[in-house]
């Protein structure tokens, strides 16, 4: 049951994150660039760029976020931590999975009761008929497949879980 | 519990969390969570938790950062930096130390196209060590010139961490980008300048490469095409005011995909390995800087910030000895820290402080972003070391730490430099 969790938001994880970078970012660089275009060439700027573009960034990040979490993609301060023994490593993944289960308990949580709220409310973008009830539907979605992860993590099910060092490739 | 003791302690589990080993987005945004709970009660703090990664992911300006991490992985991936070198190397290699001076200079190009140190490191030393070999270069001397060289990527712009620290300040990113203009040249300039002396002193340590004919060399500079268009949309747009740096983000990654296509370099397996890159660092970048927000609204609420602030002024120290007591803790953090921890976890208690001894926030940022360069270099957690060491791994790592040490001493000298003449960060913004 637990192998069978740990994949799925394993597989779902690398959804969410392919389809964030593969249609999010290009669409990003595409749209802001043919708003400059227009506006300084035709004169007419999508008056709607900057809130979609901004809505789709928060789509990007967030559907990336577990898959970043999944890879061990934060950074942290590992002087210490690669000369721990066994426990104390334990104890500090024990430590960082608590924390991060906090946050994703009350992210998750809300971002629900956003999403009545927007929907009941009809909150939306300004400049175009874009409701932001599915982007915080998104972002729930998102949050469950977290709080599942850090539970996980939390309970032992993730193999190779203590020890395990971020990539260099990921930093600036 | 009274406000401020609970800031304190806030303070405190989150150090202890970092030392630990806790990732730094989890240890900030784990004692935030926890200290609101305590103080507002858990309703609020799912309330504050869910604006905070609302805000901060539709923040237009934050696009910035997904579309530079996307233009610096595709230039890395297309070759780019090898064009550059080529054309570098005719005209420097001749030098004392040719290679290296090459490869400087050619670093500092390729922070033109890309933000990231660690790209640069990558790329630069990948492609230059072979042929540092081959000449026979001191392996001290090449490593720590390639490692020091790729600091160069994060002051030239466009630069990812001065993104960051504009978001975080309220800054204005373009101006800051425009900024880092004078230093990098100089910093440039100052690499090249250690380089030639130490190999006119010892020429053993680094021959001086061929000579090539004043036409080769002039063709060459074809080849510079590429990287000066994508620089020339890139900071043309923010200088001349035609683009916020969003925008240059944008329109830059445009350019880059077309000029790797132009190139015949735009391979399906580029454009979708870049676009993984992109998403995982830009979330891991998002991820901290919520967190650093959510700790720092924290701490405005239990008043730490403003305590501390007033207890420094109090002090009636000279804004330049509380700026040396910052270098200080900067060099010993970036012992330790990675340089976008170094930025969120002390910009909520040091920007105040700057701020009211009056320095310049622009001018703070590339001081932050010299700081960040040293924290490159610096053991045991040197990361661009650490990517060199995998490049070259029959060079010890004392070996390339002793020859990054001459470069942290440039950059402490610009450091001084840059306080004693603020012009230098600060003109070319005032101009704009």
């Amino acid at each position: 049951m637990a192998a069978a969790l740990v994949r799925l938001t394993s597989r779902l994880s690398g959804v969410l994150h392919l389809l964030g970078v593969y249609v999010g970012i290009p669409l990003l660089g595409v749209l802001i660039s043919a708003d400059v275009f227009l506006r300084y060439v035709v004169n007419k700027p999508l008056r709607w760029g900057n809130e979609v573009s901004a809505l789709i960034q928060l789509a990007v990040l967030i559907g990336s976020l577990n898959l970043c979490t999944e890879q061990r993609g934060h950074v942290r301060m590992d002087a210490l931590y690669v000369r721990f023994g066994p426990r104390l490593k334990r104890l500090a993944d024990l430590s960082a999975n608590l924390c991060g289960l906090a946050f994703a308990v009350f992210f998750t949580y809300q971002s629900f009761a956003s999403v009545v709220e927007m929907y009941r409310f009809d909150q939306g973008a300004e400049m175009i008929d874009l409701p932001y009830w599915p982007f915080a539907l998104f972002m729930a979605l998102c949050g469950v497949i977290l709080t599942m992860r850090f539970a996980l993590e939390i309970c032992g099910c993730v193999p190779d879980a203590a020890g395990t060092a971020p990539a260099v490739e990921g930093s600036v | 519990m009274d406000p401020l003791l609970a800031g304190v302690v806030a303070v405190l589990a989150m150090i202890a969390l970092t030392f630990l080993g806790v990732p730094i987005a989890y240890a900030l945004v784990g004692v935030a969570v926890v200290g609101n709970v305590i103080l507002v009660g858990w309703q609020q703090t799912a309330m504050q938790t869910f604006l905070v990664t609302w805000e901060m992911g539709t923040n237009f300006l934050l696009i910035a950062v997904p579309l530079f991490v996307f233009v610096g992985q595709l230039a890395f991936h297309t070759r780019i930096a090898s064009d550059l070198y080529d054309c570098v190397h005719k005209w420097f290699g001749r030098l004392p130390g040719g290679i290296a001076v090459t490869a400087t200079v050619a670093s500092a190009a390729f922070g033109a196209v890309t933000g990231s140190s660690v790209a640069a490191v990558a790329t630069m030393g990948a492609m230059v060590m072979p042929e540092m070999r081959r000449y026979g270069y001191d392996p001290r001397l090449a490593t720590g010139s390639l490692s020091s060289a790729g600091t160069l990527a994060i002051m030239i712009p466009p630069s990812i961490p001065m993104v960051v620290y504009g978001l975080w300040t309220e800054t204005s990113v373009g101006k800051l980008f425009i900024a880092g203009i004078v230093p990098g040249i100089l910093l440039t300039i100052g690499f090249c300048g250690w380089i030639v002396l130490r190999c006119l002193i010892s020429p053993r340590l680094g021959p001086a490469g061929p000579a090539y004919a004043w036409g080769d060399r002039i063709h060459s500079l074809v080849r510079l095409l590429p990287t000066l268009l994508i620089f020339a949309v890139i900071l043309g747009g923010i200088y001349g005011g035609i683009f916020t740096p969003t925008e240059a983000s944008a329109v830059g990654a445009v350019s880059v995909v077309a000029v790797a296509a132009c190139m015949r370099r735009l391979t399906w397996q580029n454009l979708k390995t870049t676009l993984r890159q992109t998403g995982t660092v830009s979330a891991m970048i998002y991820t901290i800087l919520f967190s650093g927000v959510l700790m720092s609204r924290l701490l405005a609420q239990t008043d730490v910030t403003p305590a501390m602030v007033n207890y420094i002024t109090r002090q009636s120290l000279n804004p330049y000895v509380i700026l040396l007591l910052f270098t200080i803790m900067y060099v010993f953090l970036g012992m330790m820290l990675d340089t976008l921890g170094m930025i969120v976890l002390t910009l909520p208690f040091v920007f105040p402080v700057v701020k009211s001894l009056g320095f310049d926030p622009i001018w703070f940022g590339v001081y932050m972003t010299l700081m960040q360069e040293v924290a490159m270099l610096t053991p045991p957690i040197g990361l661009n070391v650490f990517v060199m060491a995998k490049i070259a791994p029959d060079v010890p790592m004392v070996d390339i730490f002793r020859g990054v040490t001459p470069f942290v001493v440039i950059c402490l000298v610009a450091i001084v430099l840059l306080a004693a003449f603020p012009c230098l960060a600060l003109w070319l913004p005032s101009l704009m």
